[in-house]
């Protein structure tokens, strides 16, 4: 009988524990699926647009120069951490779209550096924004191949 | 004249104290992904939050009961206990978001490190509680969250097609879009679960104790609770039609305030940034005021403490402990690395579940003759009241199945 009582206050907690490992294994070793991608890819997007747009923002001279800076921090930020969950295998026939969306990425974090380090150069505005929406451009299509 | 001065002061306050992170978020990403098609979750939520905030104020003024006394008078010590530890998780889990968005806006202001910004402006906040009475602190927010209306201005400059905006009124069980009906049904609860956060119906309860309103003042509760919702909700629809037209036609998501603020002050100079940031600055700072304070009302009230911000701290040393611990508790989850954009969607999500324990109790007392005696609800008040419960019921059922399936809401 105390055994048993034993085991029924166990139980909630092994319950929890198993759960914890189940997600925490599942997490590590899920392959990226194609809905997977397709969402990386559509955030892709979404960064490289607000970027585009944030650089009409500051050409217009409305933007402070504390918000600029620590905005693209921000999306610096965000940009990384993106990547960083697509820094994984990918289900059969991910491997082309995955390599692609993994390398724009890293052109839009560079092109992030870039716009930093030059945000009162016209000329890196206007090459940066045409960077950005090529990168656009590009998540677009991988996402549309998938 | 003194009357409807006091009216329309606490209208304003009402209004600047509406919007707050999980608002400016939900309705904007709403927008940004269903153009006007979620316009009618925010008037089913200001029908809610009027029907309500107007009760609670009734139920604390007549039988001088506020939330947490009904709420552990109607479902008992135990379970009274359990829906109190639930609303204070979920107060505090708010207040780290809303301290978390202050830090950000302040770093977008100043440059200064987020760190730095999160921890002198939770000493400014603090400061500002521990030294001004009730009604400073709820007009300074109030007051300055009016800054906000640049966004309605800037929503108005966008020349939106007003028949659109208006068909988004009628309410549509599906996204129109393959694949997105789930999407479209976690932002339809996000967004009614935004603008009936139960911070707001505690503080609002508890207020009306703190400035002693009296039977004469139930026209007043009824007109800050409704012109006051009724004008933040405009301010909300301003948020969404930001959404629909900055962010969806260029295919982006905004996740990040610097880019929802950016939508606000876009038709406008860099005045117009600081002032949409200010604006949403007073409002976060406004919501974490609240959430904190809440969290001591609400133990005070169902453990009858003595409680009350115009009281001396000697008075009420639990009280005050209670709101310094919600502060400094919110401020370590943020240090640990939790993201405020997650706190804010895992805030909006778990108020969904424990609102009907909230809100139940507030219709039971309402309607209740016995207690509230001619004030209590007429039929009208019950019906809307049961309706709204049943859609909140429904919500709270809905929301955690949401949130897993669509990843946090993620497109």
């Amino acid at each position: 009988m105390s055994s048993f009582k034993g085991w029924r206050r166990l139980r909630p907690t092994s319950t929890i524990l198993i759960i914890l490992v189940g997600c925490l294994t599942s997490c590590t070793q899920k392959p990226i699926t194609v809905s997977d991608l397709a969402a990386s890819l559509r955030s892709l997007h979404s960064y490289a647009a607000e970027t585009a747009l944030f650089i009409d923002y500051v050409e217009a001279g409305k933007a402070t120069m504390q918000y600029a800076h620590a905005h693209l921090i921000y999306v610096a930020e965000e940009v990384k951490d993106a990547n960083a969950k697509i820094n994984t295998h990918a289900e059969s026939g991910l491997d082309l779209p995955l390599a692609e969306c993994r390398e724009q990425y890293k052109l839009l974090a560079q092109q992030l550096e870039r716009l930093s380090k030059h945000l009162d150069d016209p000329l890196t505005l206007a090459d940066v924004k045409q960077q950005v929406q090529h990168i656009q451009e590009v998540s677009d299509r991988t996402r549309r191949g998938l | 004249m003194k009357k409807l001065l006091g009216v329309t002061l606490g209208i304003m306050t009402a209004l600047g104290g509406f919007v707050d992170f999980g608002q400016i978020v939900f309705t904007m990403q709403a927008g940004a992904l269903f153009r006007f098609r979620l316009l009618w979750t925010i008037a089913l939520g200001t029908l809610a939050i009027i029907t309500y905030m107007e009760m609670c104020g009734r139920v604390a003024v007549v039988a001088k009961k506020p939330v947490f006394v009904v709420v552990r008078d109607c479902l008992g010590p135990r379970f009274g206990l359990l829906v109190l530890i639930a609303s204070n998780l979920l107060n505090v889990i708010t207040c780290a978001a809303e301290l978390g968005g202050i830090a950000i806006v302040v770093r977008l202001l100043t440059g200064w490190p987020e760190k730095v910004a999160l921890l002198l402006s939770v000493g400014v906040l603090g400061v500002t509680i521990a030294s001004l009475k009730f009604e400073w602190i709820e007009r300074i927010f109030g007051l300055g969250g009016l800054m906000m209306t640049i966004f309605a201005a800037a929503a108005f400059l966008l020349h939106p097609d007003w028949a659109l905006v208006a068909h988004g009124l009628v309410p549509l069980l599906t996204a129109n879009e393959p694949g997105q009906n789930l999407l479209y049904w976690y932002f339809a609860v996000g967004i009614f679960s935004a603008m009936l956060m139960e911070y707001e119906v505690h503080f609002y309860s508890s207020g009306a104790m703190e400035e002693h309103w009296k039977p004469k003042d139930l026209t007043e509760n009824f007109a800050v609770a409704s012109f006051g919702s009724i004008l933040g909700a405009l301010l909300t629809v301003a948020l969404l039609v930001l959404g629909a037209m900055e962010f969806l036609p260029r295919g982006i998501f905004p996740e990040l305030l610097s880019v929802t603020t950016m939508a606000g002050a876009l038709p406008f100079g860099k005045g117009g940034l600081l002032l949409a940031l200010a604006g949403t600055l007073a409002c976060l700072a406004g919501a974490a005021v609240e959430t904190a304070l809440s969290g001591a009302y609400n133990h005070c009230q169902f453990f009858h403490s003595p409680w009350g911000k115009n009281l001396p701290v000697k008075r009420v040393p639990k009280f005050t402990k209670y709101w310094i611990g919600m502060l400094s508790l919110a401020v370590l989850m943020l240090i640990s690395g939790l993201s405020p954009l997650r706190l804010v969607n895992a805030s909006v999500v778990f108020g969904m579940v424990v609102m009907p324990f909230t809100y139940y109790p507030i219709l039971r007392v309402a309607m209740n003759k016995r207690v509230m005696g001619s004030h209590a609800n007429q039929r009208g008040d019950t019906a809307i009241g049961a309706l709204v419960l049943v859609l909140i019921v429904g919500a709270a059922i809905a929301a955690v199945p949401l949130m897993v399936v669509t990843n946090f809401g993620q497109p």
